[in-house]
């Protein structure tokens, strides 16, 4: 970050001198709303981890407070081999991840490889895959009883076998699904990155790849450590991949352990609780790392001189980066989306042999008659995408006052704004569902049973992902810009509109998309928070795969899988317009 | 171990209580009372709060709805332990939104009893007074247990429940829901160790079988071959059987562990009306033809309305704890459950 970003109070110009309570009301107030969807919550957690009780049902004591659960939760071995376990499977996947997401990056972004819009947009579908989803995907082409890649192996006489019920299972497929987060934040670093530099290190006789491994990623470095801690603390989160994966190896993770705990009769949420503020410090820890890593450099790449990124010609060498990525597209895409056909059309999964796979009489569209004869099947894709719209506009508005304040203001308390943002990702769903649920359902302005209530959770629970991809564009654009305006008279709020706006443009729709996927996928939250009226996607996905039904469960992942890339198109196109002459290039 | 047919019905009976229903008879249709219809049509909507599978309830809500179209029925749909959470959360901000509760696990409805209303079916007296837990409670839904096989990779199937402890189906060939998954595997464990004997989870265990969150993927499992076989829910492997699904099942000649569910009407109810007609349609004939025949579930009524699918009323015998052990022997049993078969608390 830059450390000579003058304040606020400093930029605006001397007539409004009498207005400089202006930035303290301003980080106020984002404290106030940061408190009522971060901090409220979080406090019912801590209650929650504290007590044996629930805090609404039985009210809060301070006699009651203890931490029973924390010695329950230290003195079992068991939650000490769920979390090395967590560690162990995020850590592999997130290298994994990085290794992938910031190829595909270069390739896409900095190359003149081939094919490379449909390259982009096909790489990020597994982003529109829920992970239970993903798990049930590659269990079908990896089990090592009924794997449909050891099926073909073994009928083309290859001594292959796959099993992915396995530790490098988990994180091969953590990592590969995972790599769009990597990909969606040093994507757009490329994309703002000025290439003089990188030209001046050729014309210094740097080879491509050395100019790559020594000013490109050097120079991404805040969107490559972002991307790496986002995955991370997204993986430590997910249910669906250990829980299909892990499960059958009996390889607990802190999700499965803690979602086995909400799930057992009688649930033990407070337990979960105290096992959730476990996974807080971890991720707590990760997120200073990373401030500890970034802080004092300076990452500004977009400044105001006039430049257009210019893609690296790699000759004949594009068609090796254009085989690498059709290689990963197929192992991403093509094999899990092929899965999910075979289950969606399929009606039932066993598969005796090769010929049988290929018998058309065993497929056909009785899993989506089925599903579209529920009521509850339109309802939910309906709620789903009011409540996704509602949570990306409040959402990524919200991130956008926020990442300003933070990254570019001199704002008072903003570093306890940076701090309560980041809070959430560090709370598993499952756990924090209860503890919104808690929170507000004693609120008396008529939250309960309406959308708002998901769709703030949503904002809460994502906000640290939103702002951390919105904060690494609005960092690369350089303060002489805005300085530029404010000389010209604009005020603050002028200067953002016409100036810092269009420059982050592509960061905001890709942090306003992303919370839209978020939303439309988070199941955790939406568990407790759904009620008869307002059922939405990922509880009826539950629904569908605890209903033992793959079929339904695979359909039901196909229309929302179409649903979401239909939508991404369009906000891709918008975001692309705006890419490559914005005003900030003509300056 | 094979238990002679003596051996098991004295520990069916010393331990557990045998829920026999007798012959079926014939089924009386439902008839409400057409001032309960109105009211209940002007109501025009009722609140579904179901730990039973979305599929499953919305197929019962299906066949509601041809009697009563008027009546659009929303569902709420949570495990066990989370809707039991909901709706204590709820009742406490005085939020909650159920007109019917609908649980599989009866200690856990009879430990938010005060939040039913008082509420007896028109026909209470056909109902099995061992399967009743509270008079506020009722069993819409008695699922009860099997044991399923794939045919296609078990040629040899396992017909008893001491079956399943064979060396010849080691190795991860079973498949078994873990104890705490709530009240229906509650009940199959109990009937293990009251019925099969004290050592009867040691020697399954034995057999190294792969574990499972719930009865539903579990069954998903043994369709495709991930294992192939394991005790499930009829009603979940009923309904697979008749679509056509590679999926065999038998009852075990030792006995057949059942759930009677403890159902009832939310105190408060905004939907009285619906709420009444939905309870008396579920626990009449109708309602409970629906259940065996759709569904594959048995009946916790004295005699069943039509034939038992699978059930031959001679020879099987319903097995249903005594509640008070139910309740009691809950936390150390299960204890005791996750340390035989290794599971990670």
């Amino acid at each position: 970050m830059d450390a000579q970003a003058p304040s606020l109070t400093v930029a605006i110009p001397n007539r409004h001198a009498e207005r400089r309570w202006l930035p303290a009301a301003w980080s106020g107030l984002l404290i106030a709303i940061l408190g009522f969807l971060v901090l409220y919550p979080t406090a019912m957690l801590l209650i929650g981890a504290l007590t044996t009780t629930n805090p609404v049902v039985e009210g809060f004591h301070f006699a009651d407070l203890s931490i029973s659960n924390f010695l329950t939760v230290a003195t079992n071995p068991n939650v000490g081999a769920a979390l090395a376990n967590s560690m162990i499977a995020c850590g592999g996947g997130t290298i994994v991840a990085v290794v992938i997401g910031l190829s595909f990056a270069w390739v896409v972004v900095r190359t003149n490889t081939p094919w490379k819009g449909l390259i982009a947009s096909a790489g990020m579908l597994p982003l529109f895959v829920p992970p239970l989803v993903a798990g049930v995907a590659w269990s079908i082409l990896g089990s090592p009883k009924t794997g449909l890649l050891n099926l073909l192996a073994a009928k083309a006489g290859i001594p292959f076998h796959i099993d992915l019920y396995t530790m490098p299972g988990m994180i091969f497929v953590f990592g590969i699904y995972y790599a769009p987060y990597v990909y969606m934040f040093t994507a757009a670093a490329l994309k703002n990155m000025d290439p003089s530099l990188e030209e001046a290190a050729e014309i210094s006789g740097a080879s491509a790849l050395r100019t790559m491994a020594t000013v490109t990623f050097p120079l991404i470095l805040p969107a490559i450590i972002s991307g790496m801690l986002l995955s991370f603390v997204v993986m430590l989160g997910i249910y669906g991949v250990p829980a299909v994966l892990g499960s059958p190896a009996n390889i607990s993770m802190l999700t499965t352990y803690i979602f086995a705990l909400t799930a057992w009769s009688p649930p033990l949420y407070n337990t979960a609780a105290a096992v959730a503020v476990i996974l807080m410090i971890v991720t707590g820890f990760m997120v200073w790392l990373q401030q500890k890593v970034l802080s004092g450099r300076s990452y500004t790449t977009v400044a105001g001189k006039a430049f257009r990124p210019r893609p690296l010609n790699l000759g004949p060498w594009r068609f090796l980066t254009l085989a690498m990525a059709i290689v990963y597209l197929i192992v991403v895409v093509i094999l899990p989306s092929i899965a999910l056909f075979i289950a969606a059309f399929r009606k039932f999964l066993f598969i005796r042999d090769i010929p049988s796979l290929f018998d058309a009489k065993q497929y056909g569209w009785q899993h989506f008659i089925k599903m579209f004869d529920n009521p509850l099947t339109i309802t939910s894709i309906v709620n789903s995408l009011k409540v996704g719209v509602i949570t990306a506009v409040i959402g990524g508005i919200l991130a956008f006052a926020i990442g300003y304040t933070v990254t570019r203001s001199r704002a008072p308390w903003r570093r306890i704004i940076d701090i309560v943002t980041t809070i959430p990702v560090a709370i598993p769903g499952l756990v924090i569902g209860v503890a919104y649920l808690w929170a507000w359902i004693g609120l008396p302005i008529g939250l309960y049973g309406t959308l708002w209530i998901l769709a703030f959770a949503f904002v809460a629970r994502f906000m640290p992902d939103t702002v951390k991809v919105l904060s690494t564009s609005l960092m690369q654009i350089h303060r002489e810009l805005e300085e530029a305006a404010w000389i010209c008279g604009r005020s603050t709020v002028g200067t953002i509109t016409s100036i810092v706006l269009p420059l982050a443009r592509p960061g905001v729709v890709a942090a306003m998309t992303l919370l839209f996927i978020l939303a439309i996928r988070e199941l955790g939250s939406s568990l407790f928070l759904y009620s008869s009226g307002t059922m939405v996607m990922a509880v009826q996905l539950l629904g569908y795969y605890e209903g033992g039904n793959i079929g339904i469960t695979a359909a039901f992942s196909l229309v929302q899988m179409i649903l979401l890339g239909v939508l991404i198109t369009i906000t891709n196109r918008i975001s692309r317009g705006s890419t490559p002459t914005g005003p900030a290039r003509t300056g | 171990m094979k238990l002679s047919r003596r051996q098991s019905l004295g520990s069916l009976a010393s331990l557990g209580l045998i829920a026999r229903f007798g012959p079926a008879r014939a089924a009386k249709p439902f008839i409400p009372d057409p001032a309960l219809v109105a009211a209940a049509n002007k109501e025009g909507t009722l609140v579904l709060y179901t730990a039973s599978l979305t599929e499953v309830i919305q197929e019962t809500i299906n066949v509601f709805n041809k009697s009563y179209p008027g009546i659009r029925v929303s569902m709420v749909r949570a495990s066990g332990g989370q809707l039991i959470t909901r709706i204590r959360t709820e009742a406490a901000s005085n939020k909650l939104e159920a007109d019917v509760i609908d649980h599989s696990d009866r200690s856990q409805s009879k430990s938010i009893e005060a939040l039913f209303a008082d509420y007896t079916p028109p026909n209470a007296a056909d109902y099995l007074p061992e399967t009743l837990v509270s008079p506020k409670l009722w069993p819409t839904t008695t699922p009860a247990w099997c044991i399923a096989w794939n045919p296609e990779l078990v040629s040899n199937p396992p017909k008893t429940w001491m079956d399943l402890c064979k060396p010849e189906y080691a190795g991860g060939k079973i498949g078994q829901v873990i104890a705490q998954s709530g009240g229906t595997t509650w009940t199959r464990v109990m009937f293990e160790r009251q019925v099969l004997g004290e050592d009867y989870w040691a020697k399954q265990a034995a057999t190294k079988p792969k574990l499972f969150p719930s009865n539903a993927p579990l069954c998903d499992a043994v369709i495709r071959g991930e294992v192939s076989m394991g005790p499930i829910l009829m009603s979940i492997v009923y309904g697979k059987k008749k679509d056509g699904a590679p999926i065999d099942m038998t009852y075990g000649t030792e006995g057949i562990p059942i759930t009677p569910y403890g159902s009832g009407i939310a105190a408060g109810a905004k939907h009285p009306n619906a709420a009444r007609l939905w309870m008396d349609w579920m626990l009449s004939d109708d309602g409970q033809i629906a259940s065996i025949r759709d569904q594959g579930n048995v009946t916790a009524m004295r005699n069943p309305p039509i034939p038992v699918p699978v059930f031959d009323p001679k020879t099987e015998k319903l097995w249903t704890p005594k509640f008070s052990e139910f309740e009691s022997l809950h936390d150390a049993w299960l204890d005791d459950w996750n340390k035989t078969y290794g599971y990670r608390q």
